[in-house]
């Protein structure tokens, strides 16, 4: 599968939140009937215990919050944007101005792997990162995602 | 003085044959496999003649019991057709009343039994029991098979014949078994169905079996003798009809499908009809459970005489399309109700004969429908044909069986190609719903396992505490990624068990599940030990070491947690490890051999 087989357009959002649970609550809404998780409250649950226990902010401006629950029925992502950036906690004390948020079912474990590592891979390429929050239309978003 | 004799006729001396069979549990591999070709020939022969007794037993009691203008009993004005089957119930109830332990060894199921729980031992006194109220059952009328029966007068004559001869328990097994597909053989005039039933009922498909060999031989020699003293006549005269096109393919793929479905009908009839007997009517009496369906079978005998006996006749008819549709589906209907309720009520006899004859009327009944509702010409002979392989297959779980028996019992080449689709189309839908073979299932009933030959069938029988080792190592699944991996490549197992806050298992964590992290080196800073944890079902102490197989393989882990099995289920109490399984299984292979099939049986004896 392509890195845009786990994503699409309406996963794709510049994000009003200022902190870290708001835009965590505003990107897993986005997954609300789509069919990849029936329930949402879960799902953010999870994404917030998890960031508990340790910050999902990686630094560089990026934070991957993730989790993996039985209530996901396929496992997907969802891309927020923030030009103000979001205070995650990383370790270089820098806001993440780039959210991508991973929801996977319990048992996949394997394809989550695979997939938090396809993504930072595209993070890694050179300006795809300023490209994706500098992006005026949300479209080049998916082009870049396309494109990965 | 005698003369020595032609070195041509040495093979043929009685000294030679005494001394090669003396050379079975004596002598050098030479003589001792001479002399088990010998023995086989042996046994080929008995088995053969016993099911041609068998088979004429039964043959001319139905003849003298269905002539024409069979004789009323003036007195009460009832024909003797109803009161037949009566009397033959009446017999066989009395003979089950008389023996109930002997009746008990009933059909291939009993056969098997004998092979995988006394080393092929079989009393004499059970196969001459079998083989009369076989006779009786069938003879009166019972629309029942000679396979069941001749399967074991022939396993029970190999049996003999190895006590006999003082043979080793090893080789009563294989002489056991060759008498088994030596009967079938003989009884059908097919010695390569007589094989292939050895292989997939007696052997359990097991093809590297020593008996093999031994099976092939005593099915050549029963039906070389079968069809000297008989006859190379085929049992069904088959018309002609033209070759099957490619166009009617498809017809026989929604046929063969059919066929696996009337077969779970027949399974259902069988299940409801023992609920009945068993729960609801509590019949435990031989004679109540039997004599109501003898005499209910009577009164429909007749209107419908050719339900009476074996059915090869009414197969020819329906072959030769002889009746007409009305009066095949009613044909149809009584011999599955008749062939569910006599099996039930305690009558013997087998089931292959009934789903050739289910089949053949089953073909018949769908090719001529379809010809009426869609204005096709599909050929009833051969959906006729094809449907006994079909019924055979799904009713005995028996698909290569079915389809040489059916080939050789018409040898008729046109309908290989569908009759081989029906077998193994048929097989597998009743295979997909009842999970198991009617073999397998009715021995598991019994406590022994028959479907998994091999290591999980070994290990089915060592609890995991046995084997678990104790030194669990566990990490809390807050864990960051770093300390995690320090924490794998010191473990001692490769994997760690991940546990919450309150010590309770949340899966494992194995190197190699994280080696995709390992290549992303971004990740190391993202992930804790939860992210990564596989929730792998534990297993408990008390689980057989079989079901933690499963699951290693399912998982493709190499250890897996184990669980006490008390109230805190979720508690690690240790863990079992691949490598342990595999020492523990070679060194239990050899001592279980013979026992390999047991879950819970409990010998009668």
């Amino acid at each position: 599968m392509e890195l845009i087989d786990y994503t699409g357009r309406r996963f794709v959002k510049h994000l009003e939140s200022t902190d870290k649970y708001a835009a965590i609550e505003e990107l897993a809404g986005l997954f609300r009937n789509s069919g990849i998780c029936p329930d949402i409250d879960s799902l953010i649950a999870a994404l917030k215990e998890r960031e508990q226990i340790m910050s999902t902010g990686i630094g560089f401006g990026i934070a991957v919050p993730h989790a993996r629950i039985k209530e996901v029925k396929r496992i997907a992502f969802a891309i927020g944007i923030s030009r103000n950036g979001i205070d995650f906690d990383a370790m270089d004390r820098e806001p993440a101005n780039l959210i991508i948020l991973v929801a996977a079912g319990d048992l996949q474990h394997m394809e989550y792997l695979r997939l938090l590592s396809r993504i930072m891979n595209l993070l890694k390429q050179e300006h795809a990162q300023e490209r994706i929050i500098s992006a005026t239309d949300l479209d080049q978003v998916i082009d870049i995602i396309k494109n990965a | 003085m005698t003369q020595p004799l032609p070195q041509k006729h040495r093979f043929f001396s009685l000294p030679f044959i005494k001394d090669s069979i003396a050379g079975i549990y004596r002598g050098s591999d030479i003589s001792r496999y001479v002399g088990q070709i010998f023995f086989a020939i042996l046994i080929g022969a008995l088995a053969g003649l016993g099911a041609m007794l068998f088979h004429h037993a039964v043959e001319a009691m139905r003849v003298l019991f269905t002539r024409p203008g069979l004789p009323h009993l003036t007195f009460y004005d009832i024909s003797l057709m109803v009161v037949i089957p009566v009397i033959g119930g009446v017999l066989v109830a009395s003979a089950t009343w008389a023996f109930p332990k002997i009746a008990r060894e009933k059909g291939v199921d009993s056969v098997i039994k004998a092979l995988i729980i006394k080393n092929g031992y079989i009393p004499l006194k059970t196969t001459v029991f079998h083989m009369i109220v076989s006779i009786l059952s069938i003879g009166t009328g019972a629309p029942l098979g000679p396979e069941g029966p001749v399967a074991k007068i022939g396993s029970g004559i190999g049996s003999f014949m190895s006590q006999r001869f003082h043979l080793n328990r090893k080789s009563m097994k294989l002489f056991t078994a060759a008498g088994a597909g030596a009967a079938i053989s003989a009884v059908f005039n097919a010695p390569i169905a007589g094989v292939f039933f050895g292989i997939e009922v007696v052997l359990l498909n097991d093809l590297k079996n020593e008996a093999l060999s031994f099976l092939i031989i005593s099915s050549v020699v029963a039906d070389i003798l079968s069809r000297a003293l008989l006859g190379n006549e085929t049992i069904f005269t088959i018309p002609d009809y033209p070759l099957i096109l490619f166009s009617e393919y498809p017809w026989f793929l929604v046929f063969a499908l059919f066929c696996g479905l009337l077969s779970l009908l027949y399974f259902g009839a069988g299940n409801f009809f023992k609920h009945l007997f068993d729960h609801i009517l509590g019949l435990k009496n031989p004679y109540l459970r039997l004599l109501p369906v003898s005499l209910l079978f009577g009164v429909v005998l007749l209107k419908y005489e050719a339900l009476f006996g074996m059915g090869y006749n009414t197969m020819n008819q329906v072959l030769n399309s002889e009746f007409a549709l009305s009066a095949v589906i009613s044909l149809l209907v009584f011999r599955i109700l008749f062939l569910a309720l006599f099996l039930t009520a305690g009558a013997y006899g087998g089931t292959y004969a009934p789903s050739l004859a289910i089949g053949a009327m089953f073909g018949f009944v769908f090719a001529t429908v379809v010809n009426l509702l869609f204005g096709l010409t599909l050929n009833p002979t051969a959906f006729a044909l094809v449907g006994m392989g079909g019924m055979l297959a799904g009713i005995n779980s028996t698909p290569l069986t079915a389809m040489m028996l059916v080939f050789e019992l018409t040898r008729d080449y046109r309908i290989i190609l569908p009759l081989m689709l029906a077998s193994i189309l048929s097989y597998i839908v009743v295979l997909y719903v009842n999970k198991r073979t009617v073999y397998a299932q009715a021995l598991l009933k019994e406590g022994i396992d028959v479907s998994a030959m091999g290591e999980v069938d070994i290990l089915g029988r060592v609890k995991v505490k046995q084997l678990m080792v104790t030194n669990v190592e566990t990490v809390i699944y807050r864990m960051p990624f770093q300390e995690l991996l320090r924490k794998l490549l010191h473990s001692a197992y490769g994997e760690v068990c991940v546990v919450n806050d309150e010590d309770g298992l949340m899966g494992v964590i194995s190197l190699k599940s994280v080696r995709q992290a390992l290549i992303t080196h971004e990740l190391v800073d993202l992930l804790i030990a939860g992210d990564l944890v596989i929730p792998i079902p534990a297993v408990t102490e008390e689980d057989p070491v079989s079901s933690a197989l499963e699951n290693i393989k399912k998982f493709d882990i190499e250890n897996i947690p184990v669980i006490s099995s008390g109230r805190e289920p979720l508690k690690i109490t240790g863990i079992l490890r691949h490598q342990d399984i595999l020492q523990a299984y070679n060194a239990l292979r050899e001592g279980w051999a013979t026992n390999r099939f047991l879950t819970n049986y409990n010998n009668p004896d």
